[in-house]
């Protein structure tokens, strides 16, 4: 009897286990922005001791968990992403990401009481979310975040960030448009590298 | 006076007659007027402005400007920003009535009054402490929300980027601004502060657009255009805007 008891134990205990490890807890939308302001406030707390490569350090697992890269890099490239080929595409994601992470690094380089507040949360077509932020400095001027997500694997990520009204993905399709247009992609990727250099600097 | 008079009828009837014509002949409805238009037909011409406009800049107003920040304490060019914001905001109190904003007329007519009293010529601004907000509305805003299309994108030697929509607001800022009338030895070091002043506050958005952007010109006009159509649905756009860049993109389909 008790042998029984046992296993009918070991068996309960296992269906538990399968069921946890089936069972993906994922990130609503704002819990995916709250998680990101909070890496933004703990590098800007230790920006100092950190510096700029630490800042650097601490946002590379994090920008890349957070925004949709490579699809943010195909929208970014409008009619040019089909004329590229496989290793341009991938070259373009991962300086991409570089330029993403060189520009927190840099802008976020010290902490004055600034604090995020999130305001809302929109459905948008085809399952795209909205979460609707608020960065508020420590002399009361604030500025609107506002982060267009969908979703990826299951996880919610970041596709567009909105600054006060300007979309940063359309102002950057437009730029990359131009310069692709008037000089060519190899022009694009120089310059995008002289801007990641100068972050550093 | 009388001559002085005349000439502000002649320019009011002037500005009223190309606002209507301009609404009338690109009339569409509302929302789609409300639309930027990226298309920019005169590039070529607007490249060579800006370039123009960039090498003044750098080479007169951003230096003068730089400097005047340093010499002058923050309090200054507070009440200075103060001062020149009350003096355009009969423009906006006019914009208000013409798009139908009935309250936030109103409530920029008391604006308006307290600051120009209480706040002593307007150079401080007592009325958003009392929960009188600051509006921005001005003549492109209004014949967007007439249904007039936005037009050409365009580049103006030492003004910068606008949109031919947009042209008239020059006319009702100038006929509204009571320097307008008075002496040219008056009115024109009061012209020049306001131009060194409004350039000051423009040097971080500057610094700004210099640090980020690769390509100036595109940068500019796709931060100015988005700006417009922020102020245009007074700083709530519609949701559904910010995602239609993807609308061609396939969400499912991994882009490598």
């Amino acid at each position: 009897m008790r042998i029984l008891l046992k296993i009918i134990l070991l068996f309960i205990l296992s269906t538990m286990l399968s069921v946890n490890a089936d069972t993906k807890i994922t990130q609503s939308p704002d819990n995916v922005i709250e998680a990101f302001h909070d890496s933004l406030i703990s590098v800007m707390k230790n920006s100092t001791e950190l510096g700029y490569q630490g800042r650097v350090k601490a946002l590379s697992s994090t920008i890349p968990n957070s925004f949709n890269i490579p699809l943010i890099s195909q929208v970014i490239l409008g009619r040019y992403w089909s004329e590229l080929d496989t290793s341009q595409k991938s070259d373009f994601i991962s300086l991409y990401e570089d330029l993403i992470t060189a520009t927190y690094a840099d802008r976020f380089n010290n902490f004055d009481g600034e604090t995020f507040q999130t305001d809302s949360v929109e459905e948008l077509n085809r399952g795209r979310m909205l979460v609707k932020t608020l960065l508020t400095t420590t002399n009361g001027e604030t500025v609107s975040l506002d982060y267009l997500m969908s979703k990826h694997d299951d996880n919610w990520m970041i596709i567009s960030v909105i600054a006060n009204g300007a979309n940063d993905i359309s102002i950057k399709r437009g730029e990359y448009s131009d310069v692709i247009k008037i000089h060519g992609f190899d022009k694009l990727i120089e310059q995008i590298r002289n801007k990641i250099n100068e972050a550093s600097s | 006076m009388t001559q002085g008079l005349t000439k502000l009828k002649r320019l009011l009837v002037l500005v009223l007659l190309y606002s209507s014509l301009i609404a009338c002949t690109s009339m569409q409805h509302i929302d789609d007027a409300r639309v930027i238009d990226t298309s920019d037909p005169w590039e070529s011409t607007n490249r060579t402005i800006y370039n123009f406009n960039d090498g003044l800049d750098k080479k007169f107003f951003k230096p003068i400007a730089s400097s005047y920040v340093k010499v002058t304490p923050e309090p200054f060019r507070i009440g200075a920003t103060n001062f020149f914001n009350n003096l355009h905001y009969l423009n906006v109190i006019l914009n208000n009535s013409l798009q139908g904003k009935i309250d936030q007329s109103v409530s920029d007519i008391f604006r308006f009054v307290f600051n120009s009293t209480l706040g002593i010529g307007g150079l401080f601004d007592v009325a958003t402490p009392m929960g009188l907000e600051a509006h921005k509305e001005d003549v492109g805003q209004t014949l967007a929300v007439w249904g007039s299309a936005q037009g050409p994108y365009l580049n103006i030697p030492a003004m910068g980027p606008n949109t031919t929509r947009n042209l008239p607001d020059y006319a009702t800022k100038y006929l509204l601004n009571p320097f307008t009338y008075l002496a040219f030895t008056i009115a024109l070091p009061v012209q020049l502060l306001e131009i060194v002043n409004t350039r000051a506050n423009l040097l971080n958005a500057s610094n700004f657009r210099d640090s980020a952007a690769i390509d100036g010109y595109s940068f500019t006009r796709e931060a100015y255009l988005q700006s417009r159509k922020n102020l245009i649905y007074d700083g709530n756009p519609p949701a559904e805007n910010f995602d239609d860049i993807f609308e061609d993109i396939d969400l499912d389909e991994e882009p490598l």
